[in-house]
């Protein structure tokens, strides 16, 4: 019937706040149907995650190969000191005693010889050359032909120094490199390399400052990885939210809350965020990986990631993390702007 | 075009009619659009009432504040000021909440666009109200099947809105208002769209509809067709209604319909 005096109010209830379920399978259909474009959205978190990853992973392998590029660095050294006083070894005889364990740097000093293809390594009697450093080049000699012709006599690992006239082997002269060169007489015509010559103030104040370099170098590039992976995923959100601020029009329009399409956009975005943070964060530890696997090889990676796996799965869950928390945080403001739109605004049709 | 004063009075106190109920009834109603330091006024004390199953046509010239008449009786803004009562209730008085729950079940809206959502089916379209008014899927799914085929689109339940003509986009968008069984429908321009013949099957439909189901209809048009069969005509100019006629005391010949 009609009132002359209109109720102001009558019991209107709430709108019924929908379960989550709702939002899932609206977000869950949106995706399968807009598949290219949610793949691209997903490659925008993906990308993101992964360069983030990369990064960190690098990190943790830099730290594992850390001793093997220390190696590296001393046996370098020592085959210059070498080869500063004996000129370039090709087709050059050498000659070697050597008895107990010998270092690692010793070891690779006798690895990079035979690879710079020494014509010959004398060994002298009782000089035997353990399994790690087998050189194809190595020759067995008598105690009074051992030094003969040599362009150089190596000391290593604990064996005594032999006497100057067996070192100098009837020439005037001999270059004699040993890891404990201080224990050797001067003698005439004997040049002594030491091999353990420690780096000098220079060098080590060189390699205090690039290791200062490099801490910033990463630091940087961790920064700037993060900065690449906020933009990127913040991109991506806002495209796929600003082009479907017509759909969220007509949903209001419906009688959708506000909430529930603030809900549809979080949740899409969680979507996004896990399934890039995932794929982003194994794709990146595996590229790291990769670019680490060929100079060092599989076993000293494999010790590497055996160092540092506790860190790579705490980076791993993190990376999945930051792509959800990220994506979230990039989804909050259009899903906010959407949520507060009026839904006349739908209305965008002149009468 | 003159104002008819002894028509305004019957818009306030109806005499005629005055046995039927009013599902919608509009006091003085404006609205002001600030964008900046510009203040645009979009109504200017409109008053209406609306009738629970007439079948009420909207004639205006654009810029003359029909969409915003259209977004206060369809509960999608509020006015400035004065009353817009929807189903007996001033929607100024409610909370966002109950605006929405409001929206959802008191109104039907077909846009001018359709405004369907692209990537859900027609049924998911039709369902989706009814998903936001906390019906279950299936009894949503079963209601929605039966408004798509009482709209003869019982064979495209699947399809996605693009597959379909605009006539059947339509009717999709049609269907989608019945959900919650609202008291109104409100349609913007629903033939300006439409070849002739569609257009004629949509009016048609209308009338259908309001004959089977008691539903309210409020049509935004200025299509002759459309107007010369409803029940009766409002004229909105410079915010305000200035004209309200039964098509029978309408000259359709005049220059305002050509």
């Amino acid at each position: 019937m009609s009132t002359m005096t209109e109720p102001t109010r009558n019991a209107i209830p709430a709108q019924p706040k929908l379960p989550l379920g709702v939002a899932v399978a609206i977000v869950r259909q949106g995706i399968r149907i807009r598949l290219g474009r949610s793949l691209v959205t997903l490659l925008g978190v993906t990308l993101g995650i992964a360069f983030l990853m990369t990064t960190l992973t690098a990190q943790v392998l830099r730290r594992g190969v850390a001793d093997e590029e220390a190696l590296r660095e001393v046996a370098n050294r020592r085959y210059a000191v070498l080869l500063s006083e004996t000129g370039p070894l090709l087709g050059k005889n050498l000659s070697l005693v050597a008895s107990g364990p010998l270092d690692d740097g010793e070891r690779r000093l006798l690895a990079r010889l035979s690879d710079e293809r020494v014509r010959e390594l004398r060994l002298r009697p009782g000089t035997v050359l353990s399994g790690e450093v087998v050189s194809p080049r190595a020759v067995q000699k008598t105690l009074d032909d051992w030094t003969r012709g040599s362009t150089a006599v190596l000391v290593l690992g604990n064996a005594p120094m032999p006497a100057a006239t067996e070192l100098l082997g009837g020439a005037s002269k001999q270059v004699v490199a040993s890891s404990r060169a201080a224990s050797v007489a001067p003698t005439d015509g004997l040049t002594v390399v030491g091999l353990n010559r420690p780096p000098s103030a220079e060098e080590q104040a060189l390699a205090r400052h690039e290791a200062e370099r490099e801490r910033f170098r990463t630091a940087w590039i961790v920064a700037v990885s993060l900065l690449v992976t906020v933009i990127g995923i913040a991109n991506s959100m806002l495209m796929s939210v600003t082009e479907r601020f017509r759909d969220i029009g007509t949903m209001r329009c419906l009688g959708a809350l506000s909430g529930f399409v603030r809900t549809l956009f979080l949740v899409e975005a969680a979507f996004m965020g896990v399934a890039g943070g995932v794929l982003g964060a194994v794709g990146g530890m595996l590229f790291a990986l990769g670019t680490y696997l060929l100079p060092y090889g599989g076993t000293l990676l494999l010790a590497a990631v055996g160092q540092g796996a506790g860190a790579l799965v705490l980076m791993l869950f993190g990376s999945v993390v930051a792509g959800v928390v990220l994506s979230l945080l990039a989804a909050l403001y259009p899903a906010a702007a959407a949520a507060r739109m009026v839904p006349a605004d739908a209305l965008r049709s002149t009468v | 075009m003159t104002t008819d004063h002894t028509l305004f009075r019957n818009l306030v106190e109806p005499t005629e009619d005055g046995g039927r109920e009013r599902v919608i009834h509009a006091v003085d109603v404006h609205k002001v659009y600030r964008t900046g330091t510009q203040e645009t006024h979009a109504l200017r004390g409109a008053t209406l009432e609306i009738f629970r199953g007439e079948y009420l046509s909207i004639m205006g010239p654009s810029g003359s504040g029909k969409s915003t008449l259209f977004n206060m009786i369809g509960a999608l803004s509020k006015p400035t000021s004065g009353k817009v009562y929807i189903d007996q209730v001033d929607i100024a008085e409610l909370d966002p909440n109950e605006l929405a729950w409001l929206r959802c079940r008191k109104v039907g809206y077909v846009f001018q666009t359709y405004d369907l959502i692209q990537v859900m089916t027609c049924l998911e379209n039709v369902t989706l109200p009814m998903a936001f008014a906390g019906i279950e899927p299936e009894p949503a799914r079963e209601k929605g099947i039966e408004i798509l085929q009482l709209l003869g689109l019982g064979e495209r339940l699947l399809h996605k809105p693009a597959e379909l003509s605009g006539g059947q986009q339509q009717r999709v968008a049609i269907a989608r208002a019945l959900a919650n069984s609202p008291e109104v429908l409100l349609a913007d321009e629903p033939t300006a769209n439409l070849d002739q013949r569609t257009g004629q099957e949509m009016i048609d439909l209308f009338h259908e509809l309001k004959r089977r189901l008691g539903v309210t209809i409020v049509a935004a048009t200025h299509d002759l067709k459309m107007l010369m069969r409803s029940d009766r005509i409002l004229w909105i100019e410079d915010g305000r209604i200035v004209r309200d006629a039964r098509p029978s005391d309408v000259d359709f010949s005049a220059a305002e319909f050509h």
